[in-house]
């Protein structure tokens, strides 16, 4: 840089030269490693900080929530209160403070009314406070609050049909994480849906998060596997608990109108007689245990659900009756490649599929002839969802041209997931090698 | 004998048609896409064995073997024979049985609403909406729904009609009755019928003042569905 001749002139020319970018490479390469050194210095004086003083006893005398505006006051000292009380009884040490409180900003993140992360201060009051002891601490949580309106709209190409949805979210409605969701759907196959569902957390004493809900669907399909389109108009009321590992269980009574109308030309008699309106009254129970990494492109973990639906009996009442259970698991494990280190990419899945429609005497005549079971509630199998290979329902009892589905029926696959060379592991894109198969059973 | 001989011509002329087209057929272009002949083979030996189909479902108790009607009737009234109330006979009867409110709750809610649903609130809306489609049907031929035009309308019609038929005992003088004494007799059987349910009589007191139209009714209802109890 430095050169003989007269000052100035040396300085212009260094400058009008730019800046050598190896030079400049290395200059931001060696403030990045400083900045990185002193934040390990920070969260290691941190955690040296908590460590040594772990097992202090504190007393907490407040928690506060900043920057939630909108949400209220009742909600949150519901969820921060009882570590509050429990305080009073006896003194925390700082490790177990700091844990009661994170699970509370866990159960806080649960409601997806904030975004992550929550973070956690800690601070002793002022001295000059009359009502503070020694031993006392004040929490503080800083929070974001997502925006309370969520408009999407897009288009869906998949699973044999096109559609344009629009969805709109409104969260934490009345300042308790209440959250109102709409959609509209337009297809080729799904002619339209409208859904409306409204979510409210109920507060409870068990671990984990009970919610309520309640909603109300519109919906027209056409199904042309079986010549008809079918109308939906239905209610429902669901309670839900999710627990903190996040395995779900979901009780719910539904009513709805069904009816099977529009049919072809050439529609079979079976069809032709399961034609008109019926009304399904049902209770429904799910259990979902997801332990999947992915649900998509599963590498690893496991999946269970299992749905109980008992439709018409007793008090039910309603057109159609009968028991209904359903099984799904899902597993994945990855496969290491001798020669690759680290995440092959390469992985191994199965599934299992089964189910029973059973059915049963309507209402409370219970010597009277089960109600025979009807296309509406009846199992399809077949497609790119389950069982690949075979056309959208193409599988099991068919009238004519039309599937008309079964009572019973199982399915499995095996599944085989490679990377493609040149895209690579980290991106969701794989060669799949699938074996799979399904059939009904009467 | 001699018919072989007027069809055998017929059906050289149309072996001879048919083969100029088969010549055609061959020369449709070829797709611009094909799948590779190894791949074809091994698709080829696909499905490698074919189940026997699955048992239809029970509810499909149908009877393959000969042609099936599907009509509005009672269980009772199907096994004795009796005429059916299908809508399409009392279509021309809108105001009279879906518009006014007694016909409607005694004549077409009992046979058209309540064998379709046990739930009230289905059939609420279901009754809601066949008045609709009654009323809009009725407003496609004038912009408002005049009472007393639409049953002078019926009088006149049913002056016509008995003028039509004289003192003969079938339409147009014939010894048995066609397809236009099938259709009248559609109209004025159920209209006629005390077994209907009909409370609001008007248009049923508007045809019994015709004589004639009302023995042919019963002539006819003698003669096809005797030995029955009336719809």
């Amino acid at each position: 840089m430095a050169s003989s001749g007269a000052p100035d002139e040396t300085i212009f020319e260094t400058l009008r030269k730019g800046v050598d970018p190896q030079l400049q490479e290395e200059k931001l390469r060696e403030a990045a490693a400083r900045q990185h050194a002193v934040q390990v210095k920070e969260q290691r004086r941190l955690a040296e900080l908590i460590d040594s003083n772990s097992s202090l006893p504190c007393t907490i005398s407040s928690i506060r929530v900043l920057n939630a505006p909108h949400t209220r006051k009742t909600f949150l000292s519901r969820i921060f209160d009882p570590i509050i009380t429990a305080n009073k009884e006896r003194p925390y040490t700082l490790a177990e403070a700091i844990r009661e409180v994170s699970i509370g900003a866990d159960k806080l993140h649960r409601y997806d009314i904030f975004h992550q992360p929550i973070s956690l201060f800690i601070d002793r009051p002022s001295k000059t406070d009359p009502s503070s002891t020694p031993t006392d601490i004040d929490i503080y949580l800083s929070v974001r609050e997502k925006s309370r309106l969520l408009l999407k709209t897009g288009t869906d190409v998949g699973n044999a049909e096109g559609s344009a949805y629009g969805n709109l979210l409104l969260r934490n409605i009345f300042g308790g994480a209440e959250s109102l969701n709409l959609n509209a759907s337009l297809g080729t196959r799904t002619r339209s849906s409208y859904q409306a569902a409204f979510e409210a957390p109920i507060p409870s004493a068990t671990p984990g998060d009970l919610r309520a809900e309640i909603g109300g669907l519109a919906s027209s399909t056409q199904n042309a596997f079986a010549s008809h389109e079918e109308v939906l108009k239905g209610a429902w009321t669901k309670t839900r608990w999710i627990s903190n590992s996040g395995t779900r269980h979901e009780l719910s009574y539904s009513g709805t109108w069904r009816q099977i109308t529009g049919l072809g030309s050439s529609a079979s008699p079976t069809v032709r007689g399961d034609a008109g309106d019926s009304f399904k009254s049902s209770i429904t129970h799910t259990y979902i245990n997801d332990r999947r990494d992915n649900a998509l492109l599963p590498t690893r973990g496991y999946f269970t659900k299992t749905l109980l639906e008992l439709a018409g009996w007793g008090p039910l009442q309603g057109d159609v009756a009968f028991a209904k259970t359903e099984l799904q698991t899902q597993g994945a494990i990855p496969i290491p490649l001798p020669g690759v280190q680290g995440d092959s990419g390469v992985s191994l899945s199965t599934g299992f599929r089964a189910g029973l429609l059973y059915p049963l005497s309507l209402g409370f005549d219970f010597d009277s002839k089960p109600t025979p079971s009807r296309i509406n509630d009846r199992f399809q199998l077949g497609g790119p969802a389950d069982v690949r290979g075979f056309r959208l329902s193409g599988l099991g009892p068919r009238d004519g041209a039309d599937s008309v589905g079964g009572d019973l029926y199982a399915a499995g696959s095996a599944n085989l997931l490679f990377p493609i060379p040149r895209v690579g592991v980290d991106r969701p894109f794989r060669f799949q090698a699938f074996v799979n198969g399904g059939g009904y059973s009467l | 004998m001699s018919q072989d001989d007027k069809t055998t011509p017929e059906n050289k002329t149309q072996a001879n048609t048919t083969e100029p087209s088969s010549k055609s057929s061959s020369s449709k272009p070829k797709p611009w896409f094909d799948t590779p002949a190894p791949v074809k083979r091994l698709f080829g030996r696909f499905p490698l064995q074919t189940y026997a189909p699955n048992h239809l479902p029970l509810r499909t108790a149908v009877d393959r073997s000969r042609n099936n009607l599907y009509i509005f009737t009672t269980d009772e009234a199907a096994g004795s024979g009796a005429p059916s109330f299908n809508p399409s006979c009392l279509k021309w009867q809108l105001y009279a049985l879906y518009l006014t409110p007694s016909n409607f709750d005694s004549v077409a809610k009992p046979r058209y609403i309540l064998p379709t649903c046990s739930n009230p609130l289905v059939r609420q809306t279901i009754s809601y909406q066949l008045r609709q489609a009654a009323a809009t049907e009725l407003l496609k031929q004038s912009p408002a729904i005049d009472v007393e035009s639409l049953f002078r309308d019926a009088e006149k019609a049913w002056e016509a009609l008995s003028e039509l038929l004289g003192d003969d005992g079938y339409f147009f003088a014939e010894e048995t009755p066609g397809l236009f004494d099938a259709s009248v007799f559609a109209y004025t059987h159920l209209l006629l019928s005390e077994t209907m349910g009909w409370k609001d009589k008007k248009l049923a007191d508007a045809l019994a003042k015709h004589d004639n139209l009302v023995r042919h009714s019963e002539r006819i209802s003698h003669k096809y569905f005797d030995e029955i109890e009336p719809a």
